[in-house]
């Protein structure tokens, strides 16, 4: 071997994404202004601490802001909060700074002459709200969509909903958690009735068996994984299933690294092995569930050895899995994104339910299908009407729950929308000229919607984009006609909801920059000016909540007994919480009620759609997109805070060694990636983390942005795109 | 002479890289974004779908022959006697940064804005009040600890001295303990060491 | 650029060429002191003289340097504290007690030429301090922390730039004063003798630079063959002993990547010097003109000087931080 290709060789060997991070790092922020006097590095300590919820992922961590001179200076985990006790992941460390960053928006802006120019809230709402009016006359009010997010407060959400349904009475209201819990929210509603996650995160340490699938857990919801690595260490086993490898798959006692898109495939398979095995709990299934013979005869054609050419991994591991599932008396499975985002991810969350349902391993300790949330207040939306459904887990399209809403609100239930289409149907009803106006509120669909071509003509076609977002440089914003800038989760005062149904507090810790306001604020100065102030007696978050608390109650999400205080003093509370005297329930369908008008939950017998677009000969790897534990979403937050930056600095895919060899590429090197929508260029990292023939590339750059190449597909159930497996094509650059 | 000579325990199986000891540091002594006092460096072994990526955690390894306080021509470097802690002192340090030449493991890191070079201090005043450091503290999984070297054995699975890329920590004694992965190539030389008997003193 | 000049320790490369550079020169000028004890020559105790006045500059500016490479050069002089145990703080006794000697000696040549005696023992004093001074530096570096330069060819390679950029310096400035502040006439002879001499140390340097850096090479190359064979070693899974052998496949890496300084170093570092001296035995037997020789001298100090800071440099660049 000659030293040019030994060399080569070694590097590749030596390839660690520490030490080549330092050849990638650039420089992002000012030496100096976070060391407080004298040569060396100095602690800063806060003045005072404001109890807080962490504005992050949907762990939804306890917090404190450290608060000096008015600016927060530090974020600590609280002591004692069920969640992490103390803990924060390094996002979640450094978010304060995201709060300081320079590119806040400080003041409305306008499209004038084609520049944004700075200008008053009563210009730019005017113009807003004369721009709605008009449309709404002109062209009724489908003509006006809102697309927003998972992030704002309950509150926020509840007015929101309020407006866009009761006030405006548009059908076109849809959140961003359609992409990330749709499958989740339809998955939940197909099995039990309603939404709602069933399990608490306790049943982590009650588990005897745990099972993780679509989930890079130990990098998405690091404090949830942390409890699980200390599980295992105390005695769970650990099954992971997804086509990665991670640090979940490293610890698992078994991992499935199934080929992408074959989850269904392998969990129906797991449910056979679990009913041949007799590892059933008949009484249960008898008393509590429904259709279970259909389902058993249906997967008389999931026989492991049928499914294991499928999956890609042998047939003893899916036995060897189903059984170390099955014969534990206490299992617990849990997943994400992998699962939901994909045109199989209601049916394998329905899927997951079957598992455990036919086990009776529901509404007990260590015993939960239990789906996680992404974003730190999506189960807020869900819960309150911020996205397509109405307050209190009622359903758009159920004439007596909009019966019920209307008579709360007081309106004309004939007014209320019937019908709420997804995402992915408003940007085509933007193409199609059906929606004119697009308000999106605290997200960036142009770099989180899939194919970002597509996206990027319907922005352009609107008539108005109002964007309400806390950065003026958020990337969506570049096609803004109306940028109206909003206060971060660390300046107001709202209620977020976890994966675990647990409602903790924001308290401000500084008041927003400028003339920033809270979206709170924000909402109801619009509904005012569009003439629906007779809709919102509510003037601040408290009178708000009480609202909700009338929506709410008597339905699955009752917080009747939910106050302010309350939350703080008991460290956050997990609804329903129907009394006064409640401290909140760990679990949901204790006693085997489900919310399904038999109260039975129901077993789906499944066949997994096919994927949207396998690899061919033209397009011949299978590209996954997804997340690392240094950034959020786009990066709008994680960006601009330089330690995390200089860890994960620029957009990349991961190659398998040998494909990267194939590709004539070796780690650094520049790729282009394209498939038929999109063409991005990236650096590349060579890692065995993944599997020849695939490739994976996060979600969270701007200049490499993955959604250039997502097909634009969706799940027939929940309408959630496919961000997980679409074929692509990659050469050096 | 040091009486008791602590240090750190890192357990690679239970680190899973989330860098939030980095972290935790470095938003407690706010250094410049460059300077990283403890750095989590991750590898990979083998191939998929059997390759294993681990992580290794250091931060200083507060060695028993500390080569940064051999060779600093003006003194900055001190070893607290009664925790063997090395500490450096930065309005002594004249930035000449031969300490980050003499170190094998790269521990002391250079400033050139403030012209001093900083490290690890074993957050030594925290110690002193009876706290962990604060990567110890916020480690998600319990995989970082902190202690007396001779006691890791008590509660730790496996105490070795070497890890793998680890410089050899023979050169300055480092007190740095390790557990490996329980995939993958295991240590050759298990080091548990029994608890000190009354009267026997490290070094 | 800056990045690389900045690894490349641009500072560090300057003052240590310098201070060796002055160590040699002032070798030179003592061993003329020495010679011509018995047989007093005021020609070429002109020269002498003269060449005195290049060892204070060039340390100056050696020293200025070793400043510039610190974070709070203000301070510098605490770095005489930790002779004890630091190779660094001896290094800062040896190269100030040097200059002080040196200024000495330079003023004793200066203002009292005639005593000799005191001057000749003030010289060997300084000489040896000069010697120990090289050690220092060369110690500096051999340390377990950077495997690369932790071999006896630090020494070797130190002391050969001692001994083919000094005598080179002296010469230059020979080739200087002769004609301006020295009679052509008187002084042609003086200087045929010193280019004779030069070619020696030349020769002698060239060979001690090739040794040393065969020397490293091979180092680092047997420590890079055996990071490939054993399992693992090559990268981060070595362990034990066998990273030190990473960090040698480091060093070698890296000495491949600037594979054009490796070829400026021997081509003008040890190439030129051997043949310059060569040149000048060859010119000198046929009886060349003396300005020509001069010149070659000038030119050869210039161009072996930038093999040295090639050399150097390299020499620095292999020393990155292997963990």
């Amino acid at each position: 071997m000659d030293r040019r290709s030994f060399l080569k060789l070694s590097l590749a060997a030596t390839a660690t994404v520490g030490l080549a991070g330092e050849a990638f790092a650039t420089r992002q922020g000012e030496a100096g202004a976070y060391v407080s006097g004298g040569p060396a590095p100095a602690h800063v300590e806060p003045e005072q601490w404001v109890y807080s919820t962490c504005g992050f992922c949907g762990t939804g961590c306890g917090i404190e802001i450290g608060v000096k001179g008015g600016k927060p200076v530090a974020v600590r985990g609280t002591k004692g909060y069920p969640v992490n006790d103390g803990l924060l992941c390094a996002k979640g460390i450094y978010q304060w700074q995201a709060i300081l960053a320079e590119d806040r928006g400080t003041t409305p802006l306008i499209r004038k002459g084609g520049q944004m120019v700075k200008t008053s809230w009563d210009e730019a709402l005017t113009a807003m709200t004369d721009k709605f009016k008009q449309l709404i006359a002109d062209h009724g009010p489908d003509s006006i969509a809102c697309y927003n997010t998972g992030q704002m407060c309950m509150e926020e959400f509840y007015t929101l909903g309020k407006l866009m349904r009761a006030g405006i009475g548009t059908i076109n209201l849809d959140g961003n958690t359609r992409t990330c819990m749709a499958s989740a929210v339809v998955g939940h509603t197909r099995s039990f009735g309603t939404d709602g996650p069933v399990g608490s995160y306790e049943d982590i340490e009650h588990a005897q068996v745990i099972m993780i699938s679509g989930s890079n857990m130990a990098e998405c919801h690091p404090i949830l994984f942390g409890r699980v690595v200390k599980a295992v260490e105390k005695g769970a086993k650990l099954i992971c299933i997804d086509p990665r490898l991670t640090q979940v798959s490293r610890i698992a006692h078994i991992n499935l690294a199934i080929k992408p898109g074959t989850d269904l495939h392998l969990l129906n398979a797991m449910a056979h092995v679990i009913i041949h095995d007799g590892l059933i709990d008949q009484a249960y299934i008898n008393a509590h569930t429904k259709d279970f013979d259909k389902l058993a005869a249906h997967l008389e054609q999931y026989a492991p050895e049928a499914v294991a050419p499928v999956c890609g991994v042998p047939a003893e591991q899916i036995i060897a899995a189903a059984r170390l599932y099955g014969q534990a008396e206490r299992s617990l499975s849990m997943w994400v994104m992998g699962i939901n985002q994909s045109v199989n991810g209601t049916q394998a969350n329905n899927a997951f339910h079957n598992l455990n349902l036919i086990q009776g391993k529901i509404g007990k300790p260590g015993c939960a299908s239990f789906s996680i949330t992404g974003q730190p207040a999506a189960m807020a939306s869900r819960e309150v009407g911020g996205s397509s459904s109405y307050p209190g887990y009622r359903a758009i399209a159920n004439e007596k729950h909009r019966a019920e809403v209307a008579a709360l609100w007081g309106v004309d239930a004939a007014k209320l929308p019937a019908k709420s289409p997804s995402i992915t149907e408003m940007i085509d009803a933007i193409l199609e000229g059906k929606i004119k106006a697009l308000w999106v509120i605290c997200t960036n669909p142009l770099i989180s919607l899939p194919d970002q071509n597509r996206v990027k003509r319907a922005l352009e076609k609107l008539e108005l984009l109002v964007v309400q977002d806390a950065y003026e440089t958020v990337d969506t914003a570049q096609y803004a006609h109306i940028f109206l800038p909003a206060a971060m989760w660390a300046e107001k005062t709202g209620i977020l909801v976890n994966s675990e149904r647990r409602m903790n507090l924001l308290q401000p810790a500084t008041p927003p920059p400028g003339e920033a306001r809270t979206d709170f604020d924000i909402l109801l100065d619009v509904a005012r000016r569009m003439g629906y102030g007779h809709l919102f007696t509510y003037k601040t978050q408290a009178e708000c909540f009480e609202e909700i608390k009338r929506m709410t109650r008597g339905r699955p999400n009752d917080y009747s007994g939910v106050t302010c205080e309350k939350i703080k003093a008991n460290l956050g509370l997990q609804w329903p919480v129907k009394t006064a005297e409640s401290t909140g329930t760990p679990r949901l369908y204790t006693d085997g009620t489900f919310n399904t008008p038999d109260g039975k939950a129901v077993l789906w017998a499944m066949d997994p759609a096919d994927l949207p677009e396998r690899p061919d000969a033209e397009f011949p790897f299978n590209l996954n997109s997804g997340r690392v534990q240094e950034h959020y979403h786009t990066g709008t937050k994680t960006r601009k805070v330089p330690e995390l930056n200089n860890l994960v600095p620029t957009a990349y895919v991961e190659l398998n060694p040998k494909d990267a060899e194939t590709l004539g590429v070796g780690y650094g090197d520049m790729v282009e990636i394209e498939s038929r929508r999109g063409t991005i260029k990236v650096k590349v990292v060579t890692t065995s983390m993944i599997a020849p023939g695939a490739c994976f590339v996060p979600m969270h750059f701007n200049e490499g942005p993955v959604n250039q190449l997502t097909v634009w597909a969706v799940d027939k159930f929940s309408k959630e795109p496919n961000y997980k497996q679409q074929a692509v094509r990659i050469r050096k650059a | 002479m040091t009486t008791t000579q602590m240090g750190f325990h890192a357990d690679m199986e239970k680190c899973i890289g989330c860098k939030c000891c980095e972290a935790a540091c470095k938003d407690f002594y706010r250094m410049p974004p460059e300077i990283r006092w403890r750095k989590v460096r991750s590898f990979e072994m083998g191939e998929f779908p059997s390759a294993l990526r681990v992580h290794l955690s250091l931060a200083c390894n507060h060695c028993e022959d500390p080569a940064c306080m051999k060779g600093c021509p003006v003194e900055a470097y001190t070893k607290r006697d009664k925790d063997g802690l090395v500490i450096h002192d930065p309005t002594a340090c004249i930035g000449c940064q031969y300490c980050t030449w003499t170190c094998p493991y790269g521990v002391p890191q250079f400033d050139p804005e403030q012209g001093v070079v900083s490290k690890c201090n074993g957050c030594y005043q925290r110690i002193d009040e009876g706290l962990m450091p604060r990567c110890v503290e916020s480690c998600l999984t319990g995989a970082l600890t902190f202690g007396d070297v001779d006691q890791h054995a008590a509660t730790q699975r496996q105490v070795v001295r070497e890890a793998p890329g680890f410089p050899d920590p023979s050169i300055t004694n480092a007190s740095t303990r390790f557990a490996w992965p329980l995939k993958g190539p295991q240590p050759e030389h298990q080091m548990k060491v029994a608890p000190p008997k009354e009267g026997d003193h490290h070094g | 650029m800056a990045n690389w000049l900045h690894d490349a320790q641009y500072s560090l490369v300057v003052f240590t060429l310098f201070i060796q550079a002055t160590v040699g020169a002032f070798w030179v000028l003592l061993v003329s002191d020495f010679l011509k004890r018995r047989a007093p020559d005021k020609v070429q105790d002109a020269f002498t003289r003269i060449g005195t006045y290049i060892l204070i500059p060039m340390t100056v500016i050696g020293l200025i340097f070793s400043t510039t490479h610190l974070g709070r050069p203000m301070y510098a002089w605490r770095a005489l504290k930790h002779f004890e145990t630091s190779w660094m703080s001896r290094e800062i006794w040896a190269t100030g007690a040097f200059f002080g000697l040196i200024a000495l000696y330079t003023y004793l040549w200066y203002k009292r030429m005639e005593d000799g005696e005191l001057r000749r023992l003030i010289g060997v004093v300084t000489g040896l301090v000069g010697a120990f001074a090289v050690l220092t530096q060369a110690m500096i570096y051999t340390i377990p922390g950077r495997p690369m330069w932790n071999h006896w060819s630090t020494l070797v390679l130190f002391v050969a730039s001692v001994l083919i950029l000094g005598p080179l310096a002296v010469a230059t400035a020979y080739s200087f004063a002769w004609g301006r502040v020295i009679d052509l006439k008187d002084g042609e002879e003086t200087v045929r003798r010193s280019h004779r001499r030069l070619g020696l140390t030349l020769l002698a340097g060239a060979v001690t630079y090739g040794v040393g850096l065969a020397a490293r090479v091979g180092y680092l190359a047997a420590g890079a063959a055996a990071a490939g064979s054993a399992p693992g070693a090559r990268g981060a899974a070595a362990v034990g002993a066998e990273t030190v052998k990473t960090a040698l496949w480091i060093g070698q890496g890296i000495m491949d990547q600037y594979g054009w300084l490796l070829n400026l170093q021997v081509l003008l570092g040890i190439g030129l010097p051997a043949v310059l001296a060569v040149a000048l035995w060859w010119l000198h037997k046929r009886g060349a003109s003396l300005k020509l020789c001069n010149g070659l001298i000038a030119a050869g100090l210039v161009l072996v000087l930038v093999g040295e800071l090639a050399g150097r440099a390299l020499f620095y660049l292999t020393g990155k931080p292997w963990f």
